[in-house]
């Protein structure tokens, strides 16, 4: 269980970083959306677009699980299904995010 | 344990609330919020995809050129510039800066407008209906 303190103190130091990457991601996406798919996986190739976009999904992930656990604190009265749903995104969100990790390297290498 | 965690009080709900600019961007954050997972989601099914091979890339380019589609990114593209901007608000507040009700008013109304102006160029660009 993470103390509250940490837990704000995540959610502010992923939201600084996320607000950088994300700017890098948008002009990124808006100039390779029309290209093809060996294009795209050579786009990938470049060492620092592949180390980004895997913190995209690390911080993305931890970001929208810390979010999310607030919102259902605050609107789900039973603590039974809160706990749970907690739980399940936690898990969810670390399953995904190893998995991205996983499929960038699967496409680099 | 469970009996002292009913007694602990529930953030008040929305209908409570008169509607006004410093609550309804602050419910649309969360909202933004939980749409813009489902894009995060989204995301991770590119890079599967993307992973998976050529055969199944194209399952995902469907997706993408499709109607739904479309119109979700538009979405995903709003919610994220809101989000955004209406994110650093929040920083800044976690300063002190920016509190009073005038200051926090006006702020709020510059993201509305700047959130409006970025998903116009970005969004159309992406849809292909402008540069």
């Amino acid at each position: 269980m993470r103390s509250p303190l940490s837990h704000w103190r995540l959610q502010r130091f992923s939201a600084i970083l996320l607000l950088f990457i994300t700017i890098w991601l948008v002009t990124s996406i808006v100039c390779i959306k029309d290209n093809t798919y060996d294009e795209i996986v050579m786009w990938m190739n470049s060492p620092l677009n592949a180390i980004t976009l895997i913190a995209f999904f690390i911080l993305s992930f931890l970001h929208a699980s810390l979010g999310l656990k607030v919102i259902i604190e605050d609107y789900i009265s039973n603590s039974v299904i809160r706990n749970r749903l907690i739980f399940i995104i936690k898990i969810f969100s670390w399953i995904l995010s190893l998995l991205s990790i996983f499929f960038i390297f699967m496409i680099v290498f | 344990m469970i009996k002292k965690e009913n007694n602990r009080p529930l953030s008040p709900h929305l209908q409570i609330y008169k509607p006004q600019i410093t609550s309804i961007l602050s419910i649309s954050h969360r909202i933004s919020g939980i749409f813009l997972s489902l894009g995060l989601f989204v995301m991770f099914g590119f890079i599967a995809f993307l992973a998976l091979g050529k055969n199944y890339y194209v399952i995902w380019q469907c997706f993408a050129n499709s109607l739904i589609g479309e119109v979700l990114f538009m979405g995903w593209i709003i919610s994220l510039f809101f989000h955004m901007l209406n994110g650093i608000r929040h920083l800044f507040w976690d300063y002190g800066i920016g509190l009073s009700l005038n200051v926090s008013k006006w702020t709020g109304i510059i993201v509305c407008i700047l959130t409006f102006v970025l998903s116009i160029l970005i969004g159309f660009n992406f849809l292909g209906l402008l540069i």
